[in-house]
């Protein structure tokens, strides 16, 4: 296996529930992923939570894993869309 | 000497970019971890997570010999949007505990409490900095460590914070600072190098001990050879000599090119990829520049370099790109590496007309314009079409300086 944190960049539109409180990192925690082929994804822990802006326009990525692997989830400030940016390695 | 009370706290993050890439991605957490600015085989390693510096891999290493040292390291290439996030998170906790707060870099920056409300200033610094180390648990990441060193200047607090890596919290004070000293080496102290340990060395200075009983005069006459001995003698009493902030001298950028075999062309165009985001970052601090600097690096590692001064400023990417050009002509290639850099800034155009007024104030207007649609709709929505196709060029983390820290480079 590289041993190279790849990844590869999806862009692949999601759908995701998640709990928003003031008192959670970022807001927001997103708790589980559907994506359009049906996979589902339990969130077990959210790493960082952080904006990216593109011009005015603001993107929060939320790094998560299922506790096998990592994956990257955008959430499109101005469609509210979710997005799965990223799938890492499966390290162990 | 009065020496001043311990207002200063000094935090710095522990090992930033890769506690960072590990508090991002858990699966990352507890393993050897490097960060370079492109995974390549031949990527030189610019952060390293605590686990792979046990294992002996150091900042500045090649990835070929990294692995050889370490085969399980696992290689994350940056992502500036993250740093400068937690960067900002670090400076917003700062700040709710004083006015006075100077970033010294991404990952490091001092707190002054003397410019602290009443309620702040009279709590116990060692409080303060456990409540930081806290804060920065809860609000950034339950992986987040930090140094915290607290002194009555900088110079100690960073010594101070320096003491007890990762996650530690000393206080020298006038009682301990002796006792501190006696166990460090000369280049333990920050600001002491190699070359600083030999010109201390031939006046009979080997321990830190032995510096801090030196008398100003010698430090000025024998070591220093000007008042920053004088400096130095303040510093090691713990008198602040280091609160102040250095104009913008220059603007630069730098980029090692993704492949060998690149055209003359297409080099060009990321020179003036380059070349239009110092005239951004320029603008962005209301600055003119009167030279450009360009230089490249040959893959035999052999260095060129052309500059350029003009008369009259400018700030425009038509000129800056057109000078740069012109300069790039005259180097040779292949090349490895790229750089340009704007100097002799200054705020403000001559306020004496001249004949190319008009013209002049035209371009002045059609930059802010691009500017404002860049800042509008996101980076390089508008740019020169000589530097098309070289998006990619994106900003890699700016060391040392702090200035260009905010949202629009991300």
């Amino acid at each position: 296996m590289d041993q190279s944190s790849n990844q590869n960049n999806l862009h692949e539109p999601i759908e995701v529930d998640a709990t928003f409180s003031r008192h959670l990192l970022g807001h927001c925690q997103p708790v589980a992923f559907r994506t359009s082929s049906g996979r589902e994804v339990a969130i077990t822990q959210v790493g960082l939570v952080h904006p990216k802006y593109d011009g005015l326009r603001t993107v929060y990525a939320f790094d998560v894993t299922d506790g096998a692997t990592d994956y990257r989830l955008a959430l499109d400030c101005d469609s509210l869309n979710w997005f799965l940016e990223f799938e890492g390695d499966q390290y162990v | 000497m009065y020496r001043p009370p311990n207002d200063t706290i000094f935090i710095d993050l522990n090992s930033c970019f890769a506690t960072i890439e590990q508090q991002a991605r858990p699966m990352l957490r507890g393993r050897p971890v490097a960060i370079t600015n492109r995974i390549t085989p031949n990527a030189c390693i610019i952060a390293a997570s605590y686990e792979a510096k046990a294992r002996g891999i150091k900042v500045g290493m090649r990835r070929m010999e990294a692995e050889a040292l370490c085969p399980d390291l696992i290689f994350a290439e940056t992502e500036p949007s993250k740093y400068i996030y937690v960067h900002q998170k670090l400076r917003s906790i700062m700040e709710d505990y004083s006015a006075d707060v100077v970033m010294k870099s991404i990952d490091e920056g001092v707190i002054n409490l003397a410019a602290a409300p009443p309620h702040i200033r009279t709590r116990s610094r060692h409080e303060i900095g456990y409540e930081i180390k806290h804060r920065l648990l809860t609000e950034v990441g339950d992986w987040m460590r930090c140094n915290v060193g607290i002194a009555s200047n900088r110079f100690l607090a960073k010594l101070a914070g320096e003491l007890h890596k990762p996650d530690g919290l000393d206080e020298i004070t006038a009682e301990n600072q002796r006792a501190i000293f006696a166990t460090l080496k000369l280049t333990d102290l920050p600001g002491i190098n190699v070359r600083m340990e030999r010109r201390l060395n031939a006046v009979n200075i080997f321990t830190p001990l032995q510096l801090l009983d030196t008398d100003e005069e010698t430090l000025i006459k024998m070591v220093c050879h000007s008042i920053d001995g004088s400096k130095w003698y303040k510093r090691l009493r713990g008198i602040e000599v280091d609160d102040w902030q250095s104009d913008i001298k220059s603007v630069g950028r730098q980029y090692v090119l993704e492949s060998k075999t690149l055209t003359r062309r297409e080099t060009e165009a990321r020179i003036l990829h380059l070349a239009e985001d110092v005239g951004y970052r320029l603008r962005s601090k209301d600055l003119y520049a009167r030279g450009v600097y360009v230089w490249t690096y040959g893959y035999d590692d052999i260095y060129s370099h052309r500059a350029k001064l003009t008369p009259a400023v400018f700030n425009s990417d038509a000129d800056i790109c057109r000078i740069a050009r012109q300069l790039f002509a005259e180097l040779p290639s292949p090349v490895r590496i790229i750089g340009i850099t704007l100097y002799k800034l200054q705020n403000h155009p001559e306020t004496q007309q001249t004949f190319w007024q008009p013209e002049l104030d035209r371009r002045d207007r059609l930059c802010r314009a691009s500017d404002a649609i860049n800042l509008r709709f996101g980076s390089r929505t508008i740019h020169s079409a000589d530097s098309a196709g070289t998006d990619h060029v994106k900003t890699k983390i700016p060391f040392g300086s702090v200035r260009y820290l905010d949202h629009s480079i991300t």
